[in-house]
């Protein structure tokens, strides 16, 4: 097989959207319509105890849990179907929607909206803020008995009889901070009613997760409401499951309202409210026998989730299973837990739990070789997965692993090793190394059970084969790689498949948009379905071919015990990071990024370019500048002033080398490439400045101020070599 | 209030609350989207037009100032050669992801070039620092301005011979 | 209630509602209207009468004249960093102040008036000696920029007055020190601030504006340490850096708040001032005019 499929394309969408004449959704004129605007609760944690309801002008609606019809339930039906609608008598997060207001005039609706939230009365309790305060139970359990939405386990070997065995333990905690999505495109929909159907027009990743949410909020069948993608600028996971809520109050509105209702979130509403990633604390216990090899892990894993549970189940297993990066140790216990607290719910968000999970292991890898004295890369060397390694959950690498060509060629190109050994410890630069992996598609038997995705291309009159998919284009660009797949196998120009059909009632459930899953599952889908329709183009009339997922044979897995192949297939890279460190302000610059990943074969190097840099540097924004701080039960964060994401200016260019390495169950040998780009950067950024603070470094964001602190005392090499650095830095008024 | 002022080359007549924000106007009452208000706060850049020829957000122009001013879209921008050296700078250099911003960096581009015909990187990364994105294709940005500045010098010499 | 936005044909109509009606002055907007500003679809929300300044010839125009430089109170950024006169520290600010599209549309007047103290270009116009020029229907005055303002938000500007222009000596740059320290490298807010600069005599200092910003409710500067400065050679300075840095440590009382820690900025001040008085000051004194601007690194 060649690899001329991986060869750049103009995308399809292109030029519409650079002559501004896409039309999202605040850009569609819907007649008639009204606008809503979501009434929040002002508590973190209490009781209504009196909501007040002041009266309504004419032609305002307020909708609240009472509005839920018979038949309905007042529920958010995600994977799990926990978080409410509109909040009932009990608050669980500043910002919980309590109601939503609906009306003509947008100027009027926002002061009815300061009216009703101040309006309402609540008895408050103390609120748990943070997963310290929710282990402890702080104010009391906010789920079940101990807020735990989920506590698992898995393990590999005799963990225990290793530890007990072991030589020495080397223990070290780690933490990573909320991030927010920050898509361009702020949250936005139109709900309304069309042949008697509620249709909502969305800017959403899963318009079959929307429509099943909407179904089940008002008791309908699933085939009553349709569900309609408008091109959407940017999603990352956050509109995965959260288009959800935000669907399903309209659509209880429009059970009482019979015109077109528009609710798009204004900035700061979706900064502050809309879910988050998980924040992580990683506590590792490391065994190590005489000679000093790695012989045990003990990893006690636990998310911060929110208010709600949501999808944090599966983050956490993901987490979990990352926990360990890309090594093979014989003997492993992993404790997961997801912890409820009174912060707006977390959820998915690129990379769902890995890019927690590896950079604690990648910082706790690096600083184990510090304690052992060695350098971190030959540590990471001795312990790489392998084809037939077995999984920390017991599960088989079955592909080639080609992390260790990838290395040597990173290590080559950012040249590494000279400046490892030339930047000594504690001078200011530093260059670090992660190498991780990320497993495409669902967990566990989320294809086969849970998804069981559909896809259908129909043989159009005209001759033309027509996508029937249900993923959607969110800047990825599916819309040009499903073409260039199908166009493939049928042997006819890409722009001569036609694909513009985003409504559920017109296009089978494919899955959702998300966990690096489309090109990977749904494009193989695609080549098989477009395989039976090889050579029938000519045929007359139209007709169509469909394609159901098949698990491959050899993959085994166990939801109870979570044992067997966590993932079909895993997309491997190595990152290189170099960075600078301000002696006087502690700020990080970074001057090199350097990538390689085996992602299968690039369906599209344009398209891949795209994730690979975006990946790059949302990740670093991660790892350096994204902070959000809770305080009280709210961020002190909630303005694009003060959330910092990075601009064009912060981060250099980033290179990268794509590893070809066909996957036998991906289309044309593709796997998943979404994710994997954005997991492993943190952990380089960390090892990068771990070297050149000779600090070890525990958390990210890894903020100035984090520097400092780690920083401070007189012992740091850092500060010694202030003035050299600074006149090397800022020529401009040092002596020669 | 009524203004009076120029619209990508036309006049224009309006009768609006003397407060409405330009983003507001230009969608309620020209039906011209490609100004978008990403965070309606002066942040995101992502609102970009062209106000008495120099880039400036919409989100924060009140139409009381509009009174005999030249205010181009890129709707208007279209129509021109320069947005043509442009298109194929960006064209030439892939611009990717998911372009939420792209009309934007359309005109944050050209208000470059229109200062700067041969800017350095650094140039063009402080002036594309305006306009976010998160998908984050700053460096295909970067290099679609390089194309489309060469372009542009391109059209200006045979325009001289 | 909708309030009234008054559009005046000149400065004296700007004055009178200024003073009739208690008009509040607004020209590039990026900060009132960030401040009032609704969701979209919505008008801001203001609570006095807006009038209207940014087209007013009288205030917008930036003039060198011998001994200063006269910048209008609604000239934007852009223009104020293209005039070549116009201070290299100041310049420098500037550039990294905001975004393009902003400083386009943003006044120094604006920031004045608002106050903030974590305003960039106030900093550098405390370090370079600004007096701003108020006026009234019936009376103008020049009023040192650190007089005029009082705290955060706060200022001396009377009910009738409006800022009209902000004066600069020329020559006080013959050596500078910038730094901002933002939340990013683009569009960032600062965390804190220095700008230094002054005038030289041979290997002596002749004349010397220190000034910190965003660590306490107003810039800091001191009368006090810069008289003992004045007059200082390379050694001089060496002799009094302890006494200087512990000076201005003494006089800032910074904030923990959304963009940084007071830890930190008490820790970068003193790393800054350090920079200062032990390399920067005595380079530019031992040094060649080339060696005598400084600005924040740039990637």
């Amino acid at each position: 097989m060649d690899n001329a499929i991986s060869r750049e394309v103009e995308r399809v969408d292109a030029r519409a959207k650079a002559r501004g004449e896409t039309a999202y959704l605040a850009d569609r004129g819907f007649e008639n319509r009204l606008y809503a605007r979501v009434v929040r609760a002002r508590v973190p944690r209490g009781t209504i105890v009196n909501r007040n309801t002041p009266a309504l002008p004419p032609g305002y609606h307020y909708i609240t849990a009472a509005d839920v019809p018979t038949g309905g339930k007042n529920c958010v039906r995600m994977i799990k179907d926990d978080w409410l609608v509109f909040a009932e008598a009990e608050v669980r997060y500043y910002g919980e929607p309590i109601g939503l207001l609906v009306g003509p005039d947008r100027q009027a609706l926002a002061g009815l909206l300061e009216q009703f939230e101040a309006a309402v009365e609540y008895r408050e309790q103390e609120a748990a803020v943070n997963l310290e305060e929710a282990l402890r139970c702080k104010g009391g359990p906010i789920h079940g008995e101990d807020n735990l939405f989920a506590d698992l386990h898995t393990s590999k070997g005799d963990p225990e009889r290793a530890f007990a065995e072991a030589a020495r333990v080397i223990e070290r905690e780690f933490h990573t901070g909320h991030q927010e999505h920050v898509y361009i495109e702020p949250q936005a929909l139109v709900g309304t009613r069309e042949d008697g159907k509620v249709t909502i027009y969305i800017s959403t990743q899963c318009p079959f997760y929307v429509r099943k949410a909407v179904a089940t909020t008002l008791g309908l069948a699933a085939e009553d409401v349709v569900i309609e993608q408008t091109p959407t600028g940017g999603g990352f996971g956050g509109k995965e499951h959260y288009p959800d809520v935000l669907a399903t109050a309209v659509a209880i509105a429009l059970t009482k309202i019979d015109r077109p209702i528009e609710l798009i979130l204004d900035r700061m509403e979706d900064l502050e409210f809309t879910s988050k990633r998980h924040p992580s604390r990683v506590r590792y216990r490391v065994g190590l026998d005489e000679a000093d090899n790695i012989v045990a892990l003990d990893v006690d894993m636990v998310l911060e989730a929110g208010a709600y549970e949501s999808s944090s189940r599966v983050v956490l297993q993901r987490g979990m299973f990352s926990s360990n990066s890309v090594y093979e140790f014989p003997n492993v216990h992993v404790h997961g837990r997801a912890v409820a607290t009174n912060n707006v719910p977390a959820d998915a968000f690129r990379g769902f739990g890995a890019p927690q999970g590896l950079f604690a292991a990648e910082m706790l890898m690096s600083q184990v070789a510090r304690e052992l004295g060695v350098e971190d890369v030959e540590l990471k060397q001795r312990y790489l997965l392998r084809q037939g390694s077995t999984t920390l959950t017991n599960g088989r690498i079955h592909e080639e692993v080609k992390l260790q060509e990838m290395l040597e060629h990173i290590l080559n190109e950012s040249d590494y090793r000279r400046k490892r050994r030339e930047y000594g410890a504690g001078n200011g630069r530093g260059i670090g190394i992660s190498l991780f992996k990320h497993g495409s598609a669902f967990t566990g038997n989320g294809e086969p059970e849970i998804i069981k995705g559909r896809v259908r291309i129909r043989k159009r009159a005209d001759g033309r084969p027509e996508l029937l998919v249900a993923n959607v284009e969110i800047g990825q660009g599916v819309l040009t790689t499903f073409r260039k797949i199908v166009a493939r196998v049928l042997d006819i120009p890409y722009t001569d498949v036609v694909y513009n059909n985003h409504n559920t009632a017109q296009v089978p459930d494919s899955g959702p948009t998300c966990a690096s899953r489309s090109v990977a599952i749904v494009g193989y889908l695609l080549q098989q379905a477009a395989e039976k329709l090889k050579g029938r183009l000519q045929e007359p009339g139209e007709f169509e071919v469909e394609q159901g997922y098949e698990h491959p044979a050899h993959l085994h897995w166990d939801a109870e015990t979570l044992t067997g192949d966590a993932y079909p297939a895993y997309s491997w890279g190595v990152n290189c990071v170099e960075v600078e460190v301000d002696p006087l302000t502690y700020e990080v610059t970074v001057t090199g990024v350097w990538t390689a990943y085996d992602i299968g074969r690039a369906i599209d190097e344009g398209v891949v370019r795209g994730q690979i840099v975006g990946g790059a540097i949302q990740g670093l924004g991660y790892a350096g500048l994204e902070k959000l701080q809770n305080s009280g039960g709210r961020f002190l964060q909630h303005t694009m002033a003060d959330y910092c994401i990075p601009t064009s200016l912060d981060f250099p260019n980033v290179r990268y080398t794509l590893f070809d390495n066909p996957y036998q169950y991906g289309p044309f040998g593709a796997k998943g490439a979404g994710e994997v780009v954005f997991d492993g950067i943190a952990p380089a950024f960390g090892a990068a400045v771990q070297q050149a603070l000779d600090r070890e470094v525990a958390h990210v964001p890894l903020t100035p101020e984090y520097i400092s602190e780690l920083t401070d005392g007189t012992d740091s090499a850092f500060h010694a070599q202030r003035p050299a650095r600074t006149a090397d830095a800022e020529p401009a008024t040092t002596a020669p | 209030m009524r203004i009076e002022f120029t619209l990508n080359g036309q006049n224009a007549r309006i009768n609006a609350p003397t407060e409405t924000l330009l983003v507001d106007l230009l969608r309620r009452e020209f039906g011209l989207s490609g100004a978008r208000p990403g965070c309606m706060r002066g942040q995101c850049g992502n609102c970009a037009v062209l106000f008495n020829g120099a880039l400036t957000r919409a989100c924060l122009l009140p139409v009381f100032r509009l009174e005999g001013c030249e205010v181009v879209t890129i709707e208007g921008f279209l129509r021109t050669k320069e947005f043509a050296d442009i298109e194929y700078g960006f064209e030439r250099a892939g611009m990717d992801p998911c372009r939420f911003c792209i009309s934007s960096k359309v005109l944050v581009a050209h208000s470059l070039l229109l200062s700067e015909l041969e800017p350095s990187d650094l140039e063009i990364e402080r002036a594309t620092s305006g306009v976010w994105c998160r998908c984050t294709s700053y460096s295909s940005f970067v290099n679609g301005i390089r194309y489309a500045a060469h372009a542009r010098k391109r059209r200006y010499n045979e325009r001289n011979f | 209630m909708r309030r009234d936005w008054i559009h005046p044909r000149n400065l004296q109509e700007a004055l009178a509602v200024r003073a009739e009606r208690g008009a509040v002055p607004l020209s590039g907007a990026t900060d009132l209207l960030v401040r009032h500003r609704g969701v979209a679809g919505t008008f801001p929300t203001l609570d006095a009468p807006i009038v209207w300044i940014g087209h007013l010839e009288e205030l917008t125009a930036v003039t060198a004249g011998a001994h200063e430089l006269r910048i209008g109170a609604a000239a934007v950024y852009t223009d104020i960093a293209a005039h070549p006169r116009t201070p290299a520290i100041l310049r420098q600010t500037i550039a990294e102040l905001a975004a393009p599209a902003i400083r386009n549309v943003a006044t120094v007047g604006g920031n004045i008036g608002n106050a903030s103290p974590a305003a960039d270009a106030v900093c550098t116009l405390y370090a370079l000696d600004a007096e701003v020029e108020l006026a009234s229907v019936t009376a103008s005055r020049r009023v040192a920029i650190a007089e005029l303002i009082t705290g955060p938000g706060r200022t001396t500007i009377g009910d009738d007055e409006l800022i009209t222009a902000v004066y600069l000596p020329l020559g006080q740059d013959e050596f500078w020190f910038y730094r901002k320290v933002g939340t990013r490298r683009a569009n960032a807010l600062s965390k804190l601030a220095l700008a230094a600069c002054g005038r030289l005599d041979g290997r002596r200092l002749a004349d010397i504006g220190v000034a910190l910003g965003a660590v306490a409710p107003t810039v800091v500067r001191s009368g006090d340490l810069e008289r003992r400065m004045r007059g200082a050679a390379p050694e001089d300075i060496a002799a009094m850096r302890n006494e200087l840095i512990s000076g201005y440590l003494a006089l800032v009382n910074p904030i923990d708040d959304q963009r940084s820690t007071r830890r930190y900025r008490l820790r970068v001040t003193e790393n800054l001032l350090t920079e200062l008085f032990d390399r920067r000051l005595p380079f530019s004194l031992e040094g060649s005019a080339e060696h005598r601007g400084s600005r924040s690194p740039q990637r």
